[in-house]
């Protein structure tokens, strides 16, 4: 999983730091940074795929929109702090060129031991056979090679596996399991598709595909998930198109008889709810998913709040909606819900927000979302500010 | 009658001792406001008898309450909104609770349960943040959700030193609305504790404070202000209404 993200200079995001726990759930006001850092996380992933002119044109971004206008610094700098599973804490940091938006250093450690190194246009890999070696503290020995080939992200999108080592190996998976869906939109669901490579896409318009490459297996366990909620679905069907463009149909009974809806017809809870359930079912390791509420009515809420909360997955969470919050155990909501806001410069910083005296003071007599509702978000600023100061 | 006190610590209401959550009797130990409250009573009933000195107090403190915390009403939980401003909740949900406690107690003791529940109404923590009369009034709710009709609520604006600044100040009893504007901010410019305890030479401690309010000193009925008289006259209805006096 990832325990922590720190990046310098990426929009609002100046010398940010965020600590993830197994679910997080972001607050804050409008414009707060909330969806900034959602696209931080997936930016960070993208590095570790390689294609960064790709991932700037899916969001109609230019490389000069990345950086912050807050500071002058021209590169990007990240930290990010992995406990890989049967090894342990293994950080990856690292500075972006913006022009070339190449990382131009990079830095991957365990304990004391350095796993790659890359600056001066070169790089070096300790050599590590497996993770008993490393837990058992042997000498990697890195061999230092001059980068003769253009790239961009991290040198680790380039290199094959047998060019790398066991840790690298598996930290670069991690990074390239997360999945942003922050664009996720009704309209983009809808949509026929082709092939899903192996997603639902930003804006969630490869699901169609997604659904269908799933199987009669996917499909069936799909909709054992959503009748709970909508007892009335019978099934969820995918058909092969002229062309291979994929389309979705749901059969849903009414009094005994059958009603057949493509996914242009379809409502969009149903099609969020479809897509936020065909992640958790799926193969990513981290989901992040924005403002989480949107078209879910609140009678779902307890039961898509349950699935986040008890996923498998490591899952990030933006959302505006007390009842979100006001689902969660208290100690799910202590560990988890992380209150953004920006200081008097502008610049987006994080806190749990029951860590926040007045609001731990609050959960102890009401649930975590009345405590939230209850506070005046836009003074809250000034109690953080002066126990930064006591601090 | 029966008296049934909460609040913040041992420099308002009082505690317990070895901190029990709920007391009676020699175990709890009375602090400034209790002082206050039973002298209150004893001058709203019109005859002499004090609840402390005959042992008909009971406490809770502000954990206990806290630990009898009710699960969320999932689908009725109650939002912000124009009959509820920001910052009230916190009242709202100690008044329901100090009355549930109320009630069993009133059935334990077979009399009549007055309860107090004295909360600052701007800490150190939440400084700025809020109304008083709408965190004062949601206590008001609170006790009404519960169908408790003896809870009464006593909230200084901003803190319990601003009512005990008024009698001590060097122009005792005088303008003493103005000290409502003070910040409750215990890390502020100047704090009213720190101000108290100027004004008392630095004799403000929690013995010394009820000494000077046993012997008059610091004499309850003169103090003068919105806060304090809002929660003399509620005190005194409730107290009325619960002994049947006219």
């Amino acid at each position: 999983m990832i325990k922590s993200i720190w990046i310098d200079n990426f929009k609002s995001l100046v010398d940010f730091e965020l600590d993830l726990s197994e679910f997080t759930c972001l607050v804050g006001l409008n414009g707060s940074g909330k969806s900034t850092v959602l696209q931080a996380i997936d930016f960070l992933s993208q590095l570790m795929d390689g294609d960064v002119d790709s991932w700037l044109g899916q969001r109609h971004w230019g490389s000069a929109d990345i950086n912050s206008k807050l500071t002058r610094k021209n590169n990007i700098a990240f930290k990010v702090v992995t406990f890989l599973p049967g090894l342990g804490e293994v950080i990856w940091s690292g500075s972006v060129n913006r022009k070339t938006l190449r990382c131009t250093e990079e830095l991957v450690s365990f304990s004391a031991m350095t796993l790659l190194r890359v600056d001066d246009g070169k790089c070096s890999i300790g050599k590590v056979v497996d993770f008993e070696s490393l837990i058992d503290g042997a000498k990697t020995t890195p061999e230092r090679f001059p980068i003769v080939f253009e790239y961009q992200g991290s040198i680790l999108s380039q290199l094959k596996d047998s060019q790398t080592n066991v840790a690298l190996h598996k930290l670069k998976s991690i990074i390239l399991e997360i999945k942003s869906l922050d664009l996720l939109s009704p309209e983009l669901l809808r949509r026929k598709t082709k092939e899903s490579k192996g997603g639902l896409g930003l804006g969630g318009e490869r699901l169609s595909a997604f659904i269908h490459e799933a199987g009669s297996e996917g499909k069936s366990k799909l909709k054992e998930e959503l009748t709970a909620v909508y007892p009335q679905l019978n099934q969820i069907e995918t058909r092969s198109l002229r062309s291979g463009w994929k389309q979705l149909e749901i059969t849903e009974e009414f009094g005994g008889q059958l009603l057949k809806s493509t996914a242009r017809h379809m409502n969009d809870g149903m099609l969020r709810l479809m897509a936020i359930l065909s992640q958790l079912e799926g193969d990513n390791e981290f989901l992040l998913f924005d403002e989480i509420e949107n078209g879910i009515n609140p009678e779902l809420i307890e039961y898509l709040v349950d699935r986040l909360v008890q996923s498998t997955h490591q899952v990030l969470v933006t959302t505006h909606s007390p009842m979100i919050l006001n689902f969660m155990e208290d100690d799910v909501a202590a560990r988890g819900v992380v209150y953004l806001y920006k200081t008097s410069k502008g610049v987006t910083q994080s806190i749990k927000l029951f860590d926040i005296p007045s609001l731990a003071k609050k959960l102890a007599f009401m649930g975590p979302g009345e405590a939230f509702v209850d506070t005046d978000l836009t003074c809250l600023y000034q109690e953080i500010e002066a126990l930064d100061i006591q601090q | 009658m029966y008296l049934l006190l909460s609040g913040e610590g041992s420099g308002d209401m009082g505690a317990c001792d070895s901190g029990l959550g709920v007391c009676t009797g020699e175990q709890f130990k009375p602090g400034p406001m209790s002082v206050i409250v039973d002298q209150l009573v004893e001058l709203s009933q019109d005859f002499e008898f004090s609840y402390l000195e005959n042992q008909l107090v009971s406490f809770v403190s502000k954990s206990f309450l806290a630990e009898s915390k009710q699960k969320p009403l999932k689908k009725k939980m109650s939002f912000r909104g124009k009959k509820k401003p920001a910052e009230t909740k916190y009242y709202f949900e100690n008044a329901r609770l100090l009355a549930v406690v109320a009630k069993q107690k009133s059935v334990e003791v077979n009399d009549t349960v007055l309860a107090v529940l004295f909360r600052d109404s701007d800490g150190t923590a939440s400084a700025g943040r809020g109304d008083w009369k709408n965190k004062r009034d949601s206590m008001v709710k609170g006790f009404e959700v519960e169908a408790y009709e003896f809870g009464v609520p006593m909230v200084p604006n901003p803190k319990s030193e601003a009512w005990l600044l008024c009698a001590v100040k060097g122009t005792s009893y005088q303008a003493c609305h103005k000290l409502e504007n003070e910040s409750g901010n215990d890390r502020g410019m100047v704090p009213l504790k720190d101000q108290l305890s100027e004004a008392l030479c630095g004799k403000s401690s929690v013995i010394d404070i009820k000494e000077m309010l046993i012997d008059k000193r610091i004499d309850v009925e003169k103090i003068d202000m919105p806060s304090f008289n809002q929660f003399k006259v509620v005190l005194g209805e409730k107290v009325r209404l619960a002994l049947r006096l006219p």
